[in-house]
């Protein structure tokens, strides 16, 4: 309604027809493209041609007015197969439906709109033009619009309304109703909100529509298939539907290709590993005879409760695979008066009422707090606050921690790694010394430089990117404006990564989780592919409810303990093998994805150094 | 016309995060020993949930809660977000403050050096949020534990600082339960929501472009300031 017609002193300065969106699978709407001029201020509107009057019903909502000062960015997209195509992204970070020029224009377009905006062209990306408006000064307006006008004549169509009377466009540019609702003067920032009420609306028809965006259609996305290649493939189940040809729309096709549906190859989970086959892959000393196996079945199927403290014990390096029964036991008693050892020393510096030694207190206190509210809905953890052993222990095993990598310090997420770990153990010593080993590949995440999680989120990105192309552009679109690292468009994925999904599953779905991740059988960052499976699953969610950053934290939150886990890890592996066994992926990122030296181990501090440090305070 | 009022508010609470010791004994009640502004945010979470909750968690990343409030006759929904406490991953609030409509600055009246850190808050989330008019950006003050014997920073103290920062909104609440909640969530939507019919008079007055969101950075296009 609002943006229907002219309004007083609104001019159109560019016009095209045949500007298309598809604002879903089955929807195709024709439109004319128009840049208006108002006063000084320059806006874009979009508005349909209806056919009659359901096409017109249907296709209104998707009409749309935008001043160029709200605008951020243009994309062009120019697909050597195919339909133009440009995206608007406002300053906000909404990303407009792609408008398709069925007749060619982009790049009039773009010159047209030179003469109000100045467009300037991103370093990274040759398609990529950054908007903003001239300055507001009425007279070089006139005067642009006056060598507009002198360039090309036919663009320029004066309007001739006053007062309440209808503009007149010229036919050519008319839609069949435009001139049925009279616009008032009064209601004209009315008009303008209500066409901004549905910039939302557009924005989460923008996900359907990038979900088909050729992969052609951007530079950018390395999946582009051959036609032959695309039959082989099977559709993708949720936008399955091939688009209906229509007059002289076949070229669209080719824009349109479906969402890349991945072969899968077909994986099998098996029950969780019990006793017996536990003890049947030891030799008579209680050495594990074949550790690949081993991690394979505990891949496959995860550990059985009554078999979890020992095989954890494997996984985690606090028990080499090759150690026999009593090499074992001889771990358990050496580490043990080692783990007491650390303990004493700290707990003389901190009971000590003569000790000052503020720094390690502050580190307690932390610890203390986030203690306190560690899976407090557990029961082994739940009663009795501090005084509760099993949160005594967890706080004397961080602060141990602590002492020993005093330079890394405590920092929150520690916590939720080490709670299932002394759950599982029910052992300080061992659930310490695991916690020590596990912490010796995920220390990089805890890091004040943050390095870790950057390359991991990195790392998530461009694997999305292999998996799931269409997924990606759409975050990249959605997510731009906070870009300041390459990373950061996977910033709502934070939560999981840094604490491995521990607050996505349940107590016991984690431990699951956490113990295929931890036999590194394909991978040793199966959980790259565990976020990229809940990203995947969720896409068609993603795609049509969130137009921003906040959205997608919400998305993330919301999905606690609503993750069905076999599926999640039956997909991820399935995930996984097609990313590893697709050739057209780059050969970088695949050793990047299967080596750990990214991430992966650093010297934890030199005792003496502490001693120095704490004698220093 | 209601179709220009935001329905949606966006909160943020800041506050000092975790140096205070008022107490070094670990059996210490664990709502007095949590820093104010998860301390204040857990009073938000009881007031919503209307029970004390122990799956109270440490945000990591950023967590918000919603609440909705009755605003003259209009519903509004709060939306409190709290972001991951420890200095280490205050590199996140540039995302997260983003398009905020109201700011909870938070300290802990037994602790002086957690009153002196407010200027600090504030000026750092102007910087990073980067809001239209930051000398009209509302704000609101918490004073929080006033249930604990040690108070150093007087209401009159705090009051001051309101009155010389623009007349700041100030609550007092305590550690114990979620007393001035409601009236907090209240405040918070009047004045967020004064401050969007502020902005949407200046487009009727000055026929100036529309804004979106009042809280956007003039682009300089970089991209936003993040």
């Amino acid at each position: 309604m609002a943006t229907k017609g002219l309004i007083i002193g609104e001019q159109i300065v560019y016009s095209r027809d045949d500007v298309f969106i598809y604002p879903s699978k089955d929807q195709v709407i024709p439109g004319s493209l128009r840049i208006l001029k108002q006063g000084n201020h320059i806006f874009l509107s979009w508005d349909p041609k209806a056919r009659d009057q359901a096409a017109r019903a249907a296709s209104q909502p998707y009409a749309m007015k935008v001043s160029i000062g709200d605008l951020r960015s243009l994309k062009r997209f120019i697909p050597t197969i195919g339909v133009s195509h440009m995206i608007l992204i406002s300053k906000e970070g909404f990303a407009f439906p792609p408008m398709f020029f069925h007749s060619g224009g982009v790049r009039e377009f773009l010159g047209a709109l030179r003469m109000f905006a100045t467009l300037r062209r991103s370093d990274d990306e040759p398609n990529l033009f950054f908007l903003s408006e001239y300055s507001e000064d009425p007279a070089s307006h006139d005067n642009l619009r006056t060598s507009l006008e002198s360039l090309n004549k036919s663009y320029s169509y004066p309007s001739t309304l006053d007062g309440n009377n209808q503009a007149q466009p010229p036919a050519l540019h008319m839609t069949p109703d435009v001139s049925k609702t009279p616009k008032k003067e009064e209601s004209f920032s009315q008009n303008l909100f209500e066409s901004f009420s549905k910039v939302t609306q557009f924005a989460r028809n923008a996900g359907q529509q990038l979900d088909r965006i050729a992969n052609g259609g951007d530079n950018k996305a390395k999946t582009i298939q051959s036609p032959k290649d695309r039959k082989s493939e099977a559709k993708p189940e949720k936008i399955s539907e091939t688009r209906i040809s229509e007059g002289g729309f076949e070229i669209v096709e080719e824009v349109l290709k479906p969402a890349p549906q991945l072969v899968l190859p077909i994986v099998q989970r098996t029950d969780p590993v019990d006793e017996i086959s536990w003890k049947s892959l030891q030799d008579e000393r209680g050495a594990i005879v074949e550790p690949q196996k081993a991690k394979e079945m505990i891949f496959r199927g995860g550990a059985k409760e009554e078999i979890r403290g020992e095989v954890w014990r494997y996984l985690l390096g606090y028990y080499p695979w090759s150690s026999t029964r009593e090499e074992r036991t001889a771990i358990e008693k050496e580490k043990r008066d080692e783990y007491e050892k650390w303990k004493g020393v700290w707990n003389m510096f901190h009971k000590d009422p003569n000790c000052k030694f503020t720094k390690l207190e502050r580190k307690a206190h932390a610890i203390e707090k986030d203690v306190l509210r560690t899976d407090r809905h557990v029961e082994f953890y739940a009663n009795g606050d501090a005084k509760n052993p099993h949160l005594k222990s967890l706080h004397d095993i961080l602060l141990t921690y602590v002492f020993m990598n005093y330079d890394l310090g405590y920092v929150q997420g520690m916590n939720e790694f080490l709670s299932p770990i002394f759950y599982v153990m029910r052992d300080e010593s061992a659930a310490f010394w695991s916690f020590h080993g596990l912490m010796q590949s995920f220390e990089n995440n805890f890091h004040r430089d943050q390095n870790g999680m950057h390359t991991q989120l990195l790392q998530l990105s461009n694997v999305l990117q292999t998996l799931d192309p269409d997924m990606h552009a759409f975050l990249d679109i959605l997510l731009r404006c906070i870009r300041d690292r390459e990373c950061l468009n996977m910033f709502f994925c934070f939560r999981w990564l840094l604490i491995h999904f521990k607050r996505e599953f349940k107590f016991d779905e984690i431990m699951r989780l956490w113990e295929v991740c931890w036999t590194n059988h394909l991978t040793p960052n199966f959980h790259l592919f565990i976020a990229c499976s809940i990203i995947i699953s969720f896409r068609t969610e993603i795609m049509s409810e969130t137009s921003n950053f906040d959205d997608l934290i919400k998305f993330t939150n919301d999905k606690s303990d609503k993750i069905d886990l076999n599926n999640t890890l039956i997909h991820a592996e399935q995930l996984f093998v097609h990313f590893r066994d697709d050739a057209k992926v780059d050969p970088e990122l695949k050793k990047s994805i299967q080596s750990r030296a990214e991430w992966g181990r650093k010297p934890s501090t030199a005792p003496a150094n502490l001693f120095l440090e704490a004698q220093s305070q | 016309m209601s179709s220009n009022k935001k329905a949606l508010l966006k909160v943020i609470i800041l506050g000092e995060s975790g140096q205070d010791f008022t107490d070094e004994s670990i059996s210490f009640t664990f709502r007095r020993s949590i820093c104010s502004r998860c301390n204040v945010f857990l009073n938000f979470l009881t007031y919503v949930s209307k029970k004390f909750s122990t799956h109270y968690k440490a945000t990591i990343g950023a967590d918000f809660l919603t609440k909705e409030v009755m605003v003259d006759d209009k519903l509004v929904t709060n939306q409190i977000w709290d972001t991951a406490g420890q200095e280490r991953f205050q590199s996140l609030g540039v995302a997260f403050y983003r398009g905020a409509d109201c700011c909870v600055l938070v300290f802990d009246v037994n602790v002086a050096k957690s009153f002196e850190r407010i200027d600090n808050w504030k000026d750092e989330f102007l910087n990073q949020a980067a809001p239209a008019n930051p000398e009209s950006f509302p704000f609101v003050l918490i004073g929080n534990k006033i249930d604990l014997e040690n108070r150093v920073v007087t209401e009159k103290r705090a009051r001051a600082w309101c009155q010389a920062n623009g007349n700041i909104p100030y609550f007092e609440t305590s550690a114990k339960e979620a007393t001035n909640v409601d009236q907090a969530f209240l405040t918070i939507a009047k004045n967020a929501l004064a401050q969007d019919r502020n902005m949407s008079d200046d487009i009727k007055l000055n026929d100036k472009k529309i804004v979106i969101d009042n809280s956007q950075p003039a682009d300089d296009n970089k991209g936003c300031n993040c």
